[in-house]
């Protein structure tokens, strides 16, 4: 087992050297010949590694990275080396998070119930439901709230004063696992597919790209930085071209 | 000597007490100095203390008592007085709850006397009373409420009543009263209890009124039971326009148990310009194996149309044949959702799991959505792997999109080398996926491998160890855009200083590449992070961490964090959470100002990125 585990070993640590090679001076796809080198469609900023949190949902509340996790915890992280800040204890299990600029929405796991929740102590502010669902992710931009639906394979855009939806966008896919506005663009992330679209505010498909990582969920944007996370533990961040 | 007089007349005790009955209160305490503590329901009295338990006085010169716990202790030149005779005892316990009492004499030898309550047996051990853990004087001290008396009195339910009664807040002499309830003690359960749990005010939500109302009726054959609660809002200063003013939660809850395991529930709920929502349900149990539910749920979001649900879920399980869970729901508009698990373990390693969903939905306000998804999961699990294959079929009538996908997990189990200082773990993943999008037809072949190596914590010297962990994935696409390899890894150390703080250096480095035409190209990413760290419990006084994130790939620092905790003395402590960030020049902190009280914390808080400013009272 020794000798089988010392040729392991090495066998792992040649090829690994192989890619650590820092020669090609990490330009962006940057082989000069490469003719398909533009159409890299994003640059990983970071790669965060994450010590036992599988996210399920990301939120950026500009100090911080809010995670809910596969155990419906939610996590408050450094959002440069993804060390867990502190905890917010939820008395409802959470499937997805946003941040509205005061306090943290989160859709309750298996339900068709939204919360909005105090950021600093956790409470309960506000509680809607909406007709019928079954919430993951959940975004919020411009005073409307974007709630993945997973009964209707649908993003529901939800006034988040009265729970009314004003409007149904359907998935291009059959997987919801992140969902954010910036503004323009609907993001989703569908893992069965590993990827990311990105549609127009009524809902067509203008871009697909590949998930950075084999099992996406979760995303957030705050000045032009994508944060998305990954089942495997891990959160990349990401800037578009 | 004295223990043996007591053991004397012990049987007498027992006989007498077992006929008498007990007042009205459980104790009654008067002494010189009798401080009651609200933050940790404690009681100290010193000088004449003259305490009634049972149908014993007992007088000494301090007496402590943690209500909380329903336990006391009275020490310095004790003496019982029974029928007429008094009896001498260095330290005597007593437990409330029990109705005990203890005598303990410090002789030659130490003698220990248990008097249990009435019916009990007589015992010389200390099982006759719990263990009491006095509180020391110094936390005592740091009492945020607490009220001096000359007499207290502790009733059944171990509600506190003080007799000139003067409060004190934060050692700070407050007004006297001529009786006071000093704690409400244990709420006696009653068939019918109203309770106002809440009336606050919340910047957030505004001014908080909170009822509840619980009852239970036995009936012939059946137990009737109800839970309500009342919760109103009003934002007294319009912090949160456009919303409305006013919130109103109510949630109400009706069960009829019947025997047999019937069972009958009623659920309102409302939320004001929200929703309305009842749920009437009916449980049947059709033998041990199979159990059914039958519903009836309306809907009415306010400004929308409603929905009225008919519902039926089925669960049939037997043992070695798996377990069925069949979910059918139809509504008035010609809804419907059906949802079919079978999950079956077929044998030892071997799991199947059957899955089908399918619904008829509205999708906006008059287009109607059909979907439906089938999968079949075959599970095989052995010591050494497990291995995963599913297929799944997605419809989606709506959209003219269907989605075929067959995919393959293989897991290795994590094993480990080196005597477990290194743990190797290793992944793989093959999956196809026929997407068709109005006519279109996409086809995708992913595989994806995957392995890493992590290693425990190696010690290097007294004080300083380093661990590491190395992963790689590589990534098969039929588009050559996407296949690449990605590599990384990560370095910890950790170097201890005296004892008293860590400081813990991170250092990863990931990076991505792909090779086409015999060139390697790609992009990584590399950052240092560094945090100090104050070791928990070394420091009374002051705690905390403080972080720097340094992007070493564009040679910049990127965020920095400070957590620091100061006590302030008396149990209020100041806390701080800041945070800057290089790149977009953002400075945000929290500030909080802690009270702790035993059983409840005061604090006041300060968010700078939503100028929330904070009040809160905490129960613990």
């Amino acid at each position: 087992m020794n000798m089988n585990g010392n040729r392991c070993v090495w066998v792992f640590a040649s090829v690994f050297s192989l890619l650590l090679l820092s020669g090609c001076k990490d330009r962006l796809f940057d082989n000069p010949l490469d003719p398909a080198a533009e159409r890299a469609a994003y640059e990983i900023l970071a790669t965060i590694q994450l010590n036992g949190i599988v996210p399920a949902d990301l939120a950026f509340s500009g100090d911080s990275l809010w995670v809910v996790d596969s155990q419906s915890r939610i996590l408050s992280l450094n959002y440069n080396s993804g060390a867990v800040i502190r905890e917010l204890e939820s008395e409802q299990p959470a499937a997805g998070v946003c941040y509205d600029g005061d306090g943290l929405w989160i859709t309750v796991r298996n339900s068709n119930q939204i919360v909005k929740m105090s950021i600093v102590t956790g409470v309960t502010i506000k509680a809607l439901n909406l007709v019928r669902g079954d919430f993951g992710p959940i975004d919020f931009f411009g005073s409307r709230l974007y709630i993945a639906d997973r009964l209707t394979n649908s993003v529901l855009v939800v006034d988040p004063d009265t729970g009314r939806i004003e409007k149904t966008l359907a998935n291009p896919g059959f997987s919801l696992n992140g969902v954010a506005f910036d503004g323009v663009n609907l993001w989703i992330i569908d893992n069965t597919q590993m990827k990311i679209y990105r549609l127009t505010a009524s809902g067509s498909i203008q871009t697909t790209y590949q998930t950075p990582g084999r099992s996406g969920a979760g995303i957030s944007i705050s000045s032009g930085i994508m944060w998305t996370g990954d089942q495997t533990g891990k959160i990349f961040k990401l800037r578009f071209q | 000597m004295i223990g043996s007089k007591i053991g004397k007349i012990l049987p007498l005790l027992l006989l007498l007490l077992a006929i008498s009955a007990w007042g009205k209160n459980l104790v009654e305490i008067e002494a010189d100095y009798l401080l009651y503590s609200y933050d940790f329901n404690y009681l100290y009295g010193r000088g004449n203390v003259r305490l009634t338990f049972r149908d014993f006085v007992i007088r000494a010169e301090v007496v402590e008592m943690n209500i909380g716990e329903k336990l006391g202790r009275l020490s310095r030149d004790c003496t019982v007085e029974f029928d007429g005779k008094i009896y001498a005892a260095d330290v005597l316990d007593l437990d409330l709850e029990k109705g005990a009492l203890r005598s303990t004499n410090f002789g030659e030898r130490m003698e220990t006397l248990a008097i249990p309550a009435e019916g009990g047996q007589k015992e010389t051990s200390k099982a006759a009373t719990k263990e009491f853990q006095p509180l020391s004087w110094d936390e005592l001290k740091k009492s945020f409420v607490y009220f001096l008396n000359k007499k207290v009195e502790i009733r059944k339910n171990y509600g506190v009543y003080g007799h000139q009664t003067t409060v004190f807040i934060e050692g700070i002499q407050s007004v006297s009263i001529r009786k006071f309830r000093l704690d409400k003690g244990i709420e006696e359960k009653s068939e019918k209890a109203i309770r106002l749990n809440k009336i606050w005010y919340y910047p957030s939500q505004g001014m908080v009124v909170n009822a509840s109302l619980d009852w239970e009726k036995n009936l012939k054959r059946s137990v009737l039971k109800n839970s309500t609660s009342l919760e109103l809002q009003y934002d007294l200063f319009g912090n949160n326009a456009p919303a409305p003013r006013s919130r109103t939660y109510f949630s109400s809850l009706h069960s009829l148990q019947l025997p047999k395991d019937e069972k009958i529930s009623l659920n309102l709920n409302y939320i004001s310009s929200n929703m309305l929502n009842a749920a009437l349900a009916f449980t049947l149990p059709l033998g041990k194996k199979l159990k059914t539910e039958w519903l009836a749920d309306y809907r009415k979001p306010h400004l929308s149309l409603e929905e009225l649900w008919l519902r039926f879920h089925l669960t049939l399980a037997v043992a070695g044949k798996g377990i069925l869970l069949l979910k059918l729901g139809y509504e008035k508009r010609n809804q419907n959702t059906v949802d079919l698990t079978y999950d079956q373990p077929l044998l030892k390693n071997v799991r199947l799991l059957l899955h089908h969903i399918q619904s008829r939905l509205l999708f906006g306000a008059d287009r109607f959505n059909r979907l439906s998804n089938s999968s079949v999961s075959l599970f095989y699990s052995t010591k050494i792997f497990s291995l995963a294959s599913e297929y799944s079929l997605n419809r989606d009538l709506l959209n003219n999109q269907s989605q075929a996908n067959p995919q393959v997990r293989l897991n290795l189990n994590p094993f480990t080398f080196y005597q477990g200082l290194l743990k190797a773990n290793f992944s793989s993943q093959v999956m196809i996926n026929q997407l068709t999008l109005a006519g279109h037809r996409e086809s995708l072949f992913r595989a994806n491998l995957a392995m890493s190596i992590d290693s425990e914590a190696i010690q290097l010297s007294r004080g300083t160890e380093v661990s590491f962990s190395l992963a790689m994935e590589q990534y098969i696409d039929r588009d050559p855009l996407s296949n690449f390899t990605t590599a990384g890894y990560l370095i910890r150390g950790k170097q201890d200083f005296f004892g008293v703080a860590d400081m813990e250096l991170q250092y990863n480095y990931q990076s991505r590449r792909q090779t086409r035409s015999w060139l390697v190209s790609g992009t990584h990413s590399q950052d240092v992070n560094a945090v100090f760290r104050l070791k928990e419990g070394t420091q009374k006084w002051i705690n905390g961490w403080v972080a720097l994130s340094y992007d070493s790939k564009t040679g910049r620092l990127s965020t920095g964090y400070i957590d620091g905790a100061v006590s302030l003395g008396k149990n209020w402590k100041f806390q701080t959470q800041m945070n800057y960030d290089f790149l977009f020049r953002n400075f945000h902190y929290d500030f909080f100002l802690s009270r702790k009280a035993g059983r409840f914390m005061l604090r006041v808080s300060y968010r700078s990125l939503s100028r929330q400013f904070l009040f809160e009272f905490l129960p613990v």
